[in-house]
């Protein structure tokens, strides 16, 4: 069978085999070049209103129908010039939606020409000549005054969008150490820090939020604490003391209203400030979790299989600008391929029963060892609360410097085992880890929060107590996992480069995007009962930005391994939403349940913290019809009817995606069944050029099954004379 | 970050606004960037051509492999000398909101090393070798990774990757949009 000749395989040839001819006429363009060049997704912008012929002309006219964007290396430029864009403005007029003298055609016409794969200078006189042509052709339709508003708001909306995305672009936050980093470490690392950035904008906004509606209203009216205790430097890390009695707390704050013409409820304010607070969180980070996830996850649905072209294609990261960087980055390329290729090498010899048990075994033996560390850790954090009203002195600060040591090395004392369970997949190494993280993250916060909800009786203020316990947490986290850390690293640094000089000091992106993803969590728990901890909060991550952008700029290299930023930053988003989730179930629980302190905090007057709405603001109690009804609602058997038809059409769904992921695997197969078709095709036609089989090749009685009326030939002898070989250019060289 | 720049006129911005992925602050942010690669040729002339080593001489593109290969694909003249109409339709082509169909597109055509429109095997060894640098895989592991690659992408099995296969596969990989982008 002929293969075609393919072009010269020396490198340095390759710019003399384009040949560029002189282009006299539009036919001879367009025969040069197939026009399955184009993306089909721009398939999904055309809205073709009668199908068939002009969908491709559509097609066509949106990508100017050629392939072509240079304009080679001659002398009449200019001339070439116009005559490339006069190609490409006559395929375009073909379309008539293109062509339309309106505001969408107008609209339709520049997204058509930005997305077209041509020079910036032929597109920029094909829009002059198409903005000639559309003003002589077409004639201007009167608007009605609905579509002339419309066009005005979507105009005015549009540009106010620019402006926004302008003033962002010369404000944004941070812009020239990020790119610093991405110059030198590339996107895994970068990603870290875009986390950052963007939980640090989050907490920005929160703290504002707090401050705007819940903090200044009462400065304006400090009334005198009966017991105000004296400032000690101390307070700051225990958070007691002085500290108990001020703008920190919720047991500060009172019942009262402030002015007397324009009245600020302050329970009202702190109830719906910190309601619409974590509504809108738990909206902006679950809809970004979603869109992470379609984006990674969805669109690339059984993308595990082709993990070479994955490494050929994507594998280079165009963001690296030092040659550091680059020369690591192409040996740990190099790197990967050898492993791969290894792998699949390796693949071929199949493992016994006895050692694929054994490894079971340890994986088996090993969950369950990490299970009852956590347990174990739970238990440990339980006692140093129970042992807490004993000695308040230096016992209330050894639950944080456990619970935050434990949180701190435990992530890294669990990517260390987990070499030893012998995954084949790196991945699910990365995952497992991380799970087990957030698991024991959780437990730990749940004792916590257990604990300080069971001993509301204990002490007068229990909701100070609970946020006092959470500032203590975040405080200590800060002195360990950032402070101590860092000089870990520094540490670490020193030792590799004067004792054991070949190993570097790499940046650990997953255990550092856990560590704020727990002070996250840390933060939302103790938001409820303390508005001033935003202000900690957001402080607190500036200092994280600078210590941490310090430590990878001096300390660190490039990682020898490439980081799969899409799908980990996804996971990441996912584990943050979780817990958000949670913490949002736990909020619920605190305010249907929970009775209130009678002596502080702006609740006061009420039993449950929820009856500002039912008995305040809504007076429901009052109606009886809809107060029966929410208490219909809310009982647990509606919830559980609502949670099965929620699973049931998530089923459907999935059965959905099923069914098409079959279909897509029949596609592939009849595409594999018409190349062998052509195969036997070209092999036909070979031969019957070299004029071997003309005579036989014809001959009924040889070749039956080649007349049976279903067959291409019985079509091509009787009926279909055009002699179209299709679309691929090699066909035409046996022509 | 961008002052404003006397060069360009308020139509030619207007124009890079409608037909690239930028707005007006940074195509004047690229103008700056593209007259610091020479800065007396640009002061001169807003659009002048300037040689490929100069381009090349962009951070992000100096230690990129296919440096070369993306000058000569974005310059309109096919030699590699980008105007700055070519060096903004390249960074266009590379920022972050330009679509996964326009980026696939662009990087099909650089892959195309002897520009047949398809990615032969040659082609896919002169990535390959490209990537790999001066660690030169053995010829064996070479052919072999190359029929790997053929074995998963190409669909129709004629021993070389048409754009829809390419497209195919890029659109399998979630990385390809984080990996694919210079950010201005």
């Amino acid at each position: 069978m002929d293969q075609p000749s393919t072009s010269a395989t020396n490198a340095s040839e390759y710019q003399n085999d384009v040949e560029y001819q002189e282009i006299d006429d539009e036919e001879e363009f367009d025969a040069h070049h197939p026009s399955n060049y184009h993306s089909i997704h721009r398939l999904s912008d055309l809205n073709n209103r009668q199908g068939g012929n002009n969908l491709q002309k559509s097609f066509e006219a949106r990508t100017g129908g050629t392939v072509r964007r240079n304009l080679g290396r001659n002398s009449q430029t200019d001339v070439l010039l116009e005559k490339h864009a006069n190609v490409i403005v006559s395929k375009m007029e073909q379309d008539e939606a293109l062509m339309e003298d309106s505001p969408d055609a107008e609209e339709l016409r520049r997204t058509a020409l930005r997305d077209m794969p041509q020079c910036l200078t032929i597109k920029r006189c094909v829009k002059d000549k198409l903005s000639k042509s559309v003003s002589r052709k077409s004639k201007r339709k009167a608007l009605s005054c609905w579509k002339m508003m419309k066009y005005r708001a979507s105009m005015s909306f549009t540009k106010l969008n620019m402006n926004i995305k302008d003033l962002a672009y010369s404000f944004e936050l941070w812009y020239a150490p990020l790119k610093k980093i991405e110059g030198n470490f590339g996107t895994g690392v970068a990603s870290f820090f875009k986390f950052l950035r963007w939980l640090f904008l989050v907490n920005f906004a929160i703290a504002t939020i707090c401050t705007s509606f819940i903090i200044i209203p009462k400065l304006t009216r400090r009334n005198e604490t009966a017991d105000s205790e004296d400032w000690k430097f101390a307070d700051l890390i225990t958070g007691e003391g002085h500290l108990s009695n001020t703008l920190m707390y919720y047991g500060f704050y009172t019942n009262e209203t402030i002015g007397s013409n324009l009245s600020y409820s302050m329970p009202h304010a702190y109830f719906f400030t910190m309601l619409s607070i974590y509504f809108v969180s738990f909206a902006v980070i679950g809809i970004s979790a979603a869109k992470s996830y379609r984006r990674s996850f969805i669109e690339t649905e059984g993308g595990l299989k082709n993990v070479f072209a994955n490494k050929i294609f994507c594998g280079w990261d165009y963001n690296i600008a030092t040659k550091d960087a680059a020369d690591l980055k192409i040996k740990a390329i190099y790197n990967e391929l050898k492993e791969l290729i290894g792998e699949t090498k390796r693949h071929k010899k199949k493992s016994t029963f006895y050692d694929k048990f054994l490894v079971y075994a340890v994986q088996c033996c090993m969950n369950v060892v990490v299970l009852c560390l956590i347990m174990g850790t739970a238990a440990a954090v339980w006692y140093f609360l129970q042992n807490v009203t004993s000695d308040r002195g230096t016992r209330i600060i050894m639950a944080p410097i456990f619970v935050n040591g434990v949180m701190t090395l435990m992530p890294m004392f669990l990517s260390f085992i987990i070499r030893y369970e012998d995954y084949k997949n790196p991945k699910i190494t990365l995952y497992l880890t991380l799970g087990r993280t957030f698991v024991l993250g959780a437990v730990t916060i749940a004792v916590i929060v257990t604990y300080w909800l069971q001993n509301d009786s204990k002490s007068p203020c229990w909701e100070t107590s609970l946020a006092q316990e959470f500032y203590r947490m975040i405080v200590f986290d800060f002195f360990i996992s950032v402070i101590c850390s860092a000089v870990l690293d520094l540490l670490l640094f020193l030792f590799y480069k004067y004792v054991r000089k070949d190993v570097y000091l790499e940046f650990d992106i997953a255990w550092n995007t856990m560590q704020i993803i727990y002070n996250q969590t840390l933060f939302w728990v103790g938001l409820v009962f303390s508005p001033l901890l935003a202000v900690v909060v957001v402080v607190k991550l500036f200092l994280i930005w600078y210590i941490r952008y310090a430590i990878v700029m001096h300390l660190c290299k490039p990682s020898a391994k490439s980081w799969r930023a899409a799908q980990t930053s996804t996971w990441f988003l996912v584990m943050a939403f979780m817990s958000l989730m949670c913490i949002v179930g736990l909020v619920g629980y605190i305010v249907s349940y929970m009775p209130t302190s009678k002596e502080c905090g702006p609740f006061r007057d009420y039993d449950h913290i929820y009856e500002i709405v039912t008995l305040g603001v809504l007076q429901l109690k009052a109606n009886s019809t809809v107060w029966s009804v929410v208490l219909f609602i809310t009982k647990p058997g509606v919830i559980a009817v609502a949670l099965l038809f929620l699973c049931a059409r998530v089923y459907y769904a999935r059965a959905q995606a099923n069914a098409q992921k079959e279909i897509v695997s029949q596609y592939r197969s009849m595409l594999r069944w018409s190349a062998k078709d052509k195969e036997y095709y070209y092999s036909l036609i070979s031969q019957a050029t070299k004029g071997q089989w003309q005579y036989q090749f014809h001959d009924k009685t040889i070749n039956p099954e080649l007349y049976a009326p279903d067959s291409q030939f019985y079509a091509r002898d009787n009926g279909d004379q055009t002699g179209n070989y299709g679309q691929n250019s090699r066909l035409k060289k046996y022509a | 970050m961008g002052q404003a720049n006397s060069q360009l006129t308020h139509e030619e911005l207007q124009d890079y606004q409608d037909l690239t992925y930028f707005t007006k602050k940074e195509v004047l942010f690229v103008h700056q960037k593209f007259k610091a690669l020479a800065p007396e040729k640009v002061g001169h002339n807003k659009n002048a051509k300037l040689p490929m080593a100069k381009i090349l001489l962009y951070p992000e593109l100096s230690v990129n492999p296919f440096g070369e290969r993306i000058c000569r694909v974005f310059s309109s003249s096919q030699d590699g000398d980008c105007t700055f109409e070519d060096f903004l339709d390249m960074m266009s082509v590379f920022s972050e909101a330009a679509p996964k169909s326009v980026k696939a597109e662009h990087a099909f055509r650089i892959f195309d090393f002897d520009g047949d429109d398809m990615l032969g095997v040659s082609d896919l060894k002169l990535l390959i070798s490209k990537l790999t640098g001066e660690n030169k895989l053995g010829e064996s592991d070479l052919n072999m990774l190359v029929q790997n690659i053929l074995e998963e992408a190409d669909l129709d099995d004629d021993g070389a990757l048409s754009f829809a296969e390419f497209e195919h596969i890029i659109d399998r990989s979630s990385d390809f949009l984080n990996s694919f982008r210079i950010r201005l």
